[in-house]
């Protein structure tokens, strides 16, 4: 505990002060203390000494009294290094909530308040690096918000001309300080802003939450993962819109408030569009409202078709040409007693995807709903316009435009987004679909070919495992997802095959008319029975035609019901339909006969029975494959009739 | 007048006499408040607490049989009971009677009196405590009047009872004035210098009270006694334990005694000059220690210091306690000079100090840092 005075008198006053109290920590601290507060009133102007009491204070974990000696030191020595090396050691314990119960957290929370925040304003205006003064900034100001009407603007300045000379990508560090820290603040009223500013700040932060939120990876450019808070929600950005608007004396600030209704948000925007009388002074709230909740409403619809996509594949929009003969652009007129909402309703198509994802379809519908909003009104097009500019949000809308506009009817405004992407399956696919939907059914055909050429190389999948294309019965246009996945695609090309050949037929004749309703007959056999109407009516025709020749036939049709009506066909009662097929046998193959019902040969009775049973036998082949080799070994006399369906409808 | 009153008392049984009397006794007392003293009056009262309060006389002069226990015992609890419901803005009134009730001189009711201060401890009776402490800062902490009831207290209660500490340790809280009077009295109880009889657990309560309250050693100097007193009192300066407390920590080493509870109660003393340093309560000039008292000290110390030396010339055991001892005396001199708690010749002090600086080096250091500081200018330090 004492030091003998020979060996003492090498140190120096202030060394062998601080050297008894340290001798005596171990044993006597209350011993070791006394020591230290000695020292420290024999040696106030010595920063050494007084260091040395915060160290002993610290070490020993004594929050209140190491709070002392620190205030101590920040007041009479501010300018030390090893200050400040310590104060960066609070303000870095300080930022991370999660350390809240370290040592120096504590301490700092026992320095009177007034200290407390000079301690970090000074810490802040000392850091010379911009991004730590912001850190430092953002630190004091959630410590101290009643700092906030002074700081909040300036670092607001500070944040923006950083950004400016280091980053393109609007995700990256700055950008979330000034987007998710300091945007909450511009709530405090005091605050004011330019209005100017406060659109940019609203242009900003809708930029940096669109790109965030499509964006595959939570990334932020130079933002420490630990530090990644940004919640993965438009809740923020909502909030930064009520808090800006508030500002700017918009009336519809509130129209996000939690619990946020997309829906009814729609609606009171739809209200307040209706009761505007000064449409001049609310267009540009009107516009940000709308385009902040269509951008949610695309948010949710990528997310959903996502989410809910067909065996992890992507889902394209396609119209199904169901009901053929119906007036795409107003398939119902309006009945005059109806209201003017319900009637917006009916004239537009049915939309459905695979596997219930009514998600995606509420998005999409909403989304459109947006659209019209936003081009329905000059003033309000003309301000997304300026809008959609400003922010780029041309790329993150492609898909959903041209999707609406597939929903419109507007095949023309559809097609130019089309050829505008690169060659793919999805390309061709809407191609082949909007070809025939403007009755360019050689057009079509070619796409669908593609279509086709693709589908035959992707995995089959076993039957049972898709539903049919939806036939729902409706005189509305019908719209549906199909994932790009083979049966489905064969699928799709069937039926967009068979209402081109239903163009054709029964109307006037043309070569190949039996051929066509043969390939008919072939592709009503997927999802059967939904086309069975389809193949009374073709069985009709052959029965009145007397004859029926279609070389392919053993090759393709299998299906049970087909068969047995041909089967009646050849029979007295039938009609004595003369049938004119190819018999597949090997022996009869090399000798180039035919079948035919038609001759006196018992023989040839007995062999066209037993090939049809040979047929019937093959019913539970895969239908897909089927199907696939139809159409690609078919392939020139399929685009020979739609030729000639094609000639026969122009002229 | 008096007689007639005399005369109904009488009629009265014992204790019914006892509450009696002292409701007469707040009569008298309050006229005599409001004007002046008037000594047939306060001779009335005198005779009236010694006939029906203590029962100490009969019919005026004649001796009476003492209270048995349960009388004493009826006595304290209407006595406690009259000055709890005593109201509160009757703070003159009440100390002018508890004043008539224990005069210093009377010796005899020393003995009650450690009793009425024990009850109003354990059943937290602020008001008699109050007072108590008032009449102690009034007769003085060195009294034998206070000694006697120090002493009292600790014999009877503090070291007897068991479990009596946890009742003791918001005694600071209760009655902080007499809490600061009764550790006053008690430096001075146990205030020679080879006395190393201070009991240990009263050692323990003292260090535990100055740890969590360091205000308490410096309460008597903060609390202004002026409207507590009879019209035209005069309130005694304060005294404050510090000294006394202080020598207990520097002398028990000599002692052959280096218990850390001293360690302990050494750093509590400290810190509390360092609080009161930064009380703005405490008047101008500072006067929380009286130089005088501390220099007076020292040649006791530097003589006990020579003949321990003499007795045990190179025992390096008692050479550590020595140093022990004068690295606390260099503290505490230190810290109360930087936290301008002296007052006096503080230059004396330090004279009679350069015996001991030759032989321990804080002491030295100390010496030379405050005989020097007069002639340089400070430069401003902030001290939290």
């Amino acid at each position: 505990m004492v030091m003998q005075p020979e060996s003492s008198r090498a140190l120096s006053e202030e060394e062998y002060v601080v050297q008894c109290a340290k001798n005596c920590l171990e044993v006597d601290p209350h011993a070791s203390k006394a020591w230290m507060i000695t020292a420290k009133t024999l040696f106030p102007q010595n920063f050494g000494v007084q260091f040395e009491a915060y160290r002993i204070e610290k070490s020993a974990g004594n929050v209140k009294e190491a709070a002392k000696c620190f205030t101590t030191i920040y007041i009479n020595f501010p300018k030390e290094a090893r200050l400040w090396n310590e104060v960066a050691q609070i303000t870095s314990v300080l930022s991370n909530e999660s350390q809240e119960s370290a040592f120096l957290s504590q301490m700092f929370k026992n320095i009177p308040y007034d200290i407390q925040l000079k301690i970090l304003q000074n810490a802040a205006d000392r850091s010379e690096d911009p991004m730590e003064h912001c850190r430092l900034s953002l630190l004091l100001l959630n410590k101290f918000p009643e700092t906030a009407q002074e700081s909040v603007p300036k670092l607001v300045e500070t944040l923006i001309s950083a950004e400016k000379h280091i980053y393109s990508n609007p995700v990256n560090i700055y950008r979330k300080f000034l987007v998710c820290d300091l945007m909450p603040f511009l709530s405090i009223e005091s605050i004011e802003m330019s209005t100017k500013l406060l659109i940019t700040l609203l242009n900003k932060s809708i930029k940096f939450y669109v790109a965030y939120l499509i964006q595959k990876t939570k990334i932020i450019q130079d933002l420490p993962e630990s530090e990644n808070n940004v919640q993965n929600s438009w809740d923020s950005m909502n909030k930064i819109f009520k808090v800006i608007g508030t500002k700017l004396h918009w009336e519809i600030s509130n129209i996000f408030n939690p619990p946020v209704n997309l829906d009814r948000a729609l609606f009171q925007l739809k209200q307040f569009m209706v009761s505007v009388a000064d449409w001049m002074m609310c267009a540009e709230e009107m516009t940000y409202a709308v385009t902040i909740l269509f951008l949610q409403t695309l948010h949710g619809y990528v997310s959903a078709l996502e989410a809910g996509s067909y065996k992890k594949s992507e889902l394209v929009l396609v119209e199904t040409f169901i009901n053929e003969g119906v007036d795409i652009k107003a398939n119902v007129m309006p009945p005059a007693k109806k209201m003017r909402q319900n009637s917006e309703d009916e004239i537009l198509p049915v939309v459905t995807v695979v596997e219930n994802n009514t998600d995606a379809i509420e998005h999409f519908q909403r989304a459109h709903k947006c659209w019209s909003l936003l081009h329905r009104n000059p003033l309000l097009k003309q301000e997304f316009k300026k809008l959609n500019e400003g922010l780029a949000l041309e790329p993150l809308l492609g898909s959903i435009i041209q999707d609406l506009a597939l929903y419109e009817g507007e095949y023309d405004e559809y097609l130019k987004h089309i050829i505008g992407t690169e060659a793919s399956l999805k390309r061709s696919l809407e191609l082949a679909s909007v070809y025939h939907g403007k009755k360019m059914y050689m057009l079509s055909v070619e796409s669908l070919y593609e279509v086709v050429a693709a589908a035959a190389s992707l995995p089959s999948s076993s039957q049972s495992s898709h539903p049919p294309i939806n036939a729902s019965v409706t005189t509305r246009r019908h719209l549906q997802y199909i994932p790009l996945v083979k049966l489905p695609l064969i699928q799709y090309c069937c039926k967009l095959l068979i209402a081109t050949l239903k163009q054709g037929v029964f109307k006037t004749l043309f070569s190949n008319y039996d051929l066509a309703l043969g390939h008919l007959l072939v592709l009503c056999q997927l999802d059967w029975p939904q086309e069975e109407a389809l193949v009374t009516r073709v069985l009709k025709e052959i029965a009145q035609r007397k004859a029926f020749a279609y070389p392919v036939f053993t090759k393709y049709l299998v299906n049970p019901t087909i068969l047995e009506e041909f089967i009646f066909l050849s029979t007295e009662q039938g009609g004595n339909i003369s049938l004119d097929i190819l018999v597949p046998s090997a022996n009869q193959l090399l000798n180039q006969r035919r079948m035919s019902t038609r001759g006196v040969d018992k023989n040839v009775r007995e062999d066209f029975k037993l090939m049809m049973r040979r047929q019937i036998a093959r019913c539970n082949d895969p239908l897909d494959s089927l199907i696939t080799d139809f159409l690609l070994s078919e392939r020139a006399s399929i685009v020979e009739i739609c030729y000639r369906i094609q000639v026969q409808m122009s002229s | 007048m008096s007689v007639d009153l005399k005369h109904s008392l009488r009629k009265l049984e014992f204790p019914t006499c006892v509450r009696e009397a002292l409701n007469q006794l707040e009569g008298l007392c309050a006229s005599q408040s409001v004007g002046r003293v008037n000594i047939k009056q306060a001779d009335l009262a005198m005779e009236i607490i010694a006939e029906f309060v203590f029962c100490e006389t009969d019919r005026g002069r004649a001796k009476k049989q003492k209270l048995t226990c349960i009388q004493q015992l009826q006595l304290l609890e209407v006595l406690s009971d009259y000055f709890s419901y005593l109201s509160n803005g009757h703070e003159s009134a009440r100390n002018t009677v508890f004043m008539l009730l224990f005069p210093t001189t009377h010796l005899e009711r020393a003995g009650i009196l450690v009793k009425f201060v024990s009850m109003a401890i354990a059943i937290k009776n602020h008001q008699v405590l109050a007072s108590t402490g008032i009449v102690m800062q009034q007769v003085g902490c060195g009294s034998k009047f206070s000694a006697d009831l120090a002493e009292g207290l600790v014999e009877d209660y503090f070291i007897l009872l068991p479990k009596v500490q946890a009742m003791l340790d918001d005694l600071p809280v209760t009655a902080p004035l007499f809490t600061a009077n009764l550790l006053t009295a008690l430096t001075e109880l146990y205030g020679s210098i080879d006395k190393s009889a201070v009991p240990e657990n009263l050692v323990a309560l003292i260090t535990k009270w100055l740890t969590e309250h360091p205000s308490l050693c410096y309460t008597a100097i903060i609390t202004n006694l002026q409207p507590a007193l009879p019209l035209g009192g005069i309130p005694m300066p304060a005294l404050t334990p510090y000294v006394g407390l202080l020598k207990w920590c520097i002398c028990c080493p000599l002692n052959n005694n280096t218990s850390s509870l001293y360690s302990q109660l050494h750093l509590a003393l400290l810190q509390s000059l360092e609080e009161s340093f930064h009380s703005k309560l405490i008047p101008q000039p500072r006067n929380i220690i009286p130089v005088q008292i501390l220099s007076s000290f020292i040649p006791i110390l530097v003589n006990k210091v020579k003949q321990l030396s003499k007795q045990h010339p190179n025992d390096s055991e008692v050479e550590k306690n020595i140093q022990l001892s004068l690295d606390r005396l260099a503290q505490a001199i230190q810290v109360a000079l930087a936290t301008e708690s002296l007052f006096g010749n503080k230059e004396d002090l330090l004279n009679r100090l350069e015996v001991l600086a030759k032989r321990n080096r804080l002491l030295e250091i100390v010496l030379k840092t405050h005989q020097t500081k007069s002639f340089t200018i400070e430069t401003p330090f902030v001290y939290v």
